[in-house]
């Protein structure tokens, strides 16, 4: 990118832009946006298909993030066997993902490998609750670097170094969005225990409801100065705008993104040494997941004007 | 029947016969003599073990007088180990099929007598049948029609005459255990029987409160059976004096575990797998647990092997296992990666492992590497009996029944190493042959989608990002 071209793009000190609309009073915490009404009706959202088509555009004209797949998907690779861990290799499939996807996997490997054997009790929980922050947390500087790669990618039409300084500045909410779907997870799972059909479909409907309300979350964060209540906040508010269809698109990411965990791809048997078609799937699948948390990010660079930072106040609430 | 029983009933046979589940009343599944890798398939005899689903016990194959003897959901079938042909068979009460044992009873013409249980009715994937348990074992109970509670049946080898009968208090899958002049055979209820090997008096009867549907294993004058509950409580491991039925011990692991497997014991120790994944072992003596050793997947399919130096194990995903017998500690693995639904066995220096893809593969004691691999035909193999000149294998499906094979002096041996084995060349040069072309193929395409698409438009571009990093956000004073 030239200087005058970064010139140009400067925008005026002190405040990143003017607020979209009149700021309301702001509420407490992002529960609040959950149960608010929704916001105005007519929104520029873009359609399913163009979104998908962006994301996949954006990860694959950036040879960085396509370079990194491979590379990353190596590390990590070497580094399980040396904790034990003898396969499955399509595990590595959610690597990129957005959460609760990818927090399952961290959480199902964590337990695999760290859970002491035959202990029980809130000691033997220690080892595998501290394998899973760290999974968390990795992951989350991940999606965080696509996420801000990605962002302004679409903003700049190029990608430069400020995206791993701006990526810090994205971490910490993708570590927040990965709490709380960890917290999804963990509700989903008792969901499980009303067994049968029910228990699974309202679990699958939780994990779908945690892409749902948080996926535009570190979109957000790389994109505009907000504090993370309200960058948690703008994400649930984001993802209900009506007509949007926010709500189908989590559903098209989330139902394969878990099937394919499932799914008989070359490297689901035990084994630590995979096949060049084993690699080949988990590299296709996670540059997919880089698409979908790129095809996020631009949804919601094309209706961030028209999300209030706070929520509107309930109708028959005073003040 | 007033024959003498001794505690040495059963001495007049083999001490290295296959004559009950695993080879006998420890269930170690160690031979010395046998068929060594390479082995040839002999022959093929049907036999009606073809309920797929297996939720109705599992069918294994022991041997005695020159004869593999399975139980079918029918009948009883002898088969002859050298040449394939079926030696006798017995009608038998529509029930489970579990192992049979073969014992000799001293005293009154010392019999060589079959056990096996009977009844029970149909519990394969399309049972209907419930059962309905009575309070104590009975003499009651007789061929021809399906009942709901199952009978122990013994017949004398080589007339097959039936010697006595009793019927149990419910379901048995366990088949029977013979140890001494004792025959043991747990049920559904959780109850454990004890009948006399020689009349077929109930010696004692002991409700262990949870359901008992594995091998029984025995050894010291002490029966081990595990019991596992149907309101999600923890399993246990009992143990039991023959004499009289007294509970010596319980060993209730600390797990979330709900099932445990069939307990092998050897050398003073009682080894059991769990469906937390682990394997324990515990002091035959005092029920204490020795250690614990965790697998990658539940290993509840059969007792594990056990040798001197070697406890072998395979879970359901096909994976083998070699643990230290004092410690738990593993030797090696090996990923077979097919459903296995039987025990190993330890011939020589080799594991034998019937996978549920149909073939048969042993395994290198020492190293853990496949040495040899053969397809046995269409259907999923189950279990494996050992003859000294022939190893019997029990297969299901659509050509169930028992195949024999043999050593072939003429059959190669392979090297093949577990999957689970690092191996830095092969990994290097495939991540390498799928991951350079296809980023190559990705950033092309990339470039032809952007140069097609454009740069995309949003409602606010006169707000772009900042390429420099040095000033605006940062300096924002916004926090996240």
């Amino acid at each position: 990118m030239s200087s005058r071209r970064k010139k140009q793009q400067r925008r005026p000190a002190p405040s990143y832009r003017a607020p979209a609309t009149p700021a309301p009073a702001p509420r407490k915490g992002f529960l609040d946006s959950i149960f608010a009404p929704r916001g105005p009706s007519s929104v520029p959202m873009p359609k399913i298909r163009t979104s998908i088509t962006r994301g996949v555009a954006t990860v694959l004209a950036t040879p960085a993030l396509v370079a990194a797949v491979p590379v990353v998907l190596m590390i990590e690779w070497l580094l399980r066997p040396a904790f034990g861990f003898q396969g499955p290799f399509t595990i590595l499939g959610a690597t990129f993902a957005i959460p609760p996807i990818s927090t399952s996997t961290d959480v199902s490997l964590a337990s695999n490998i760290f859970s002491p054997v035959g202990a029980t009790g809130p000691g033997a929980a220690l080892a595998p609750l501290a394998a899973i922050t760290a999974f968390l947390v990795v992951h989350a500087a991940f999606q965080a670097l696509v996420t801000t790669v990605a962002v302004e990618r679409m903003r700049t039409g190029a990608v430069s170094a400020w995206n791993v300084r701006r990526a810090m500045h994205v971490w910490p909410v993708a570590v927040a969005v990965a709490v709380v779907n960890l917290g999804v997870l963990i509700v989903a799972n008792f969901v499980q225990l009303l067994g049968g059909g029910i228990g699974f479909v309202l679990a699958v409907a939780l994990l779908v409801a945690g892409v749902y309300l948080f996926a535009f979350a570190p979109a957000i964060s790389a994109d505009e100065e907000l504090s993370l209540p309200v960058t948690m906040s703008k994400a649930v508010r984001a993802a209900r705008l009506p007509g949007s269809n926010n709500l189908t698109l989590a559903v098209l990411y989330a139902v394969p993104s878990f099937a394919l965990l499932l799914a008989p791809l070359p490297g689901s048997l035990i084994g630590v040494n995979p096949s060049a078609g084993a690699w080949a799937a988990s590299i296709l699948v996670n540059v997919l997941q880089m698409a979908a948390v790129a095809m996020f990010a631009f949804r919601y660079l094309a209706i961030g004007a028209s999300v209030a930072d706070a929520a509107p106040p309930r109708a028959g609430r005073r003040g | 029947m007033a024959g003498i029983v001794s505690a040495a009933a059963a001495s007049a046979l083999p001490a290295d016969a296959w004559t009950q589940y695993q080879g006998g009343p420890q269930h170690a599944g160690v031979v010395s003599v046998s068929p060594a890798p390479p082995l040839r398939s002999r022959w093929q005899a049907a036999t009606g073990i073809g309920d797929e689903t297996h939720i109705a016990g599992l069918p294994a194959p022991v041997i005695a007088g020159g004869d593999a003897i399975i139980v079918d959901r029918e009948d009883v079938t002898a088969i002859d180990v050298a040449t394939g042909t079926m030696s006798w068979t017995v009608p038998r009460q529509l029930g489970p099929s579990a192992p049979a044992a073969v014992a000799v009873a001293v005293g009154d013409g010392g019999h060589t007598m079959v056990l096996y249980t009977e009844g029970g009715g149909d519990r394969s994937s399309s049972a209907t049948a419930a059962s309905t348990p009575a309070p104590t074992p009975s003499g009651s109970g007789s061929p021809g029609t399906a009942v709901v509670r199952s009978t122990l049946v013994a017949i004398d080898a080589a007339s097959r005459q039936e010697l006595w009968r009793r019927q149990l208090t419910d379901v048995s899958t366990t088949g029977p255990t013979v140890d001494g002049g004792l025959v043991v055979v747990g049920a559904d209820d959780g109850t454990v029987t004890a009948i006399e090997l020689a009349s077929g008096k109930v010696r004692w009867h002991k409700d262990l409160g949870d359901v008992v549907d594995t091998p029984i294993a025995a050894d010291a004058a002490v029966v081990y059976a595990s019991a596992h509950s149907n309101t999600r409580q923890r399993p246990s491991v009992v143990a039991l004096r023959e004499d009289a039925g007294v509970e010596v011990w319980r060993y209730t692991p600390n797990t979330s575990s709900l099932v445990a497997g069939a307990p092998s014991v050897v050398s003073g120790t009682v080894y059991v797998t769990l469906s937390d994944g682990t394997v324990r072992a515990v002091a035959a003596d005092t029920g204490l647990e020795r250690w614990i050793s965790k697998l990658n997947a539940v290993a509840v399919g059969g007792a594990p092997a056990v040798s001197g130096d070697a406890v072998v194990v395979v879970d359901t995903r096909g994976e083998v296992y070699r643990l230290d017998p004092a410690t738990g500690a593993r030797r090696w693995d090996f990923a077979l990666n097919t459903p296995v639904y039987g025990p190993a066995v330890l011939i020589g220096s080799a594991v034998l492992v019937a996978e549920g893809s149909g073939e048969l593969s042993a395994l290198d004691s020492a190293t853990g590497d496949r040495i040899w691999r053969q397809s046995l035909g269409v259907g999923p193999l189950l279990t494996v009996a050992v003859a000294p000149d022939a190893v019997v294998v029990a297969r299901t499906g659509a050509a169930a029944g028992l195949v024999g094979l043999a050593a072939d002096p003429t059959g190669a041996l392979i090297d093949e190493r577990s999957p689970t084995i690092v191996m830095p060349g092969p990994l290097a040069l495939d991540w390498a042959t799928a991951a350079i072309p296809l980023v190559v193929i990705l950033i092309l395409a990339g470039r032809f989608l952007i140069l097609r698409l454009g740069p995309p438009e949003f409602e606010r571009d006169d707000l772009p990002l900042d390429g420099t990093g040095d000033e605006g956000w940062a300096d924002d004073g916004g926090s996240s």
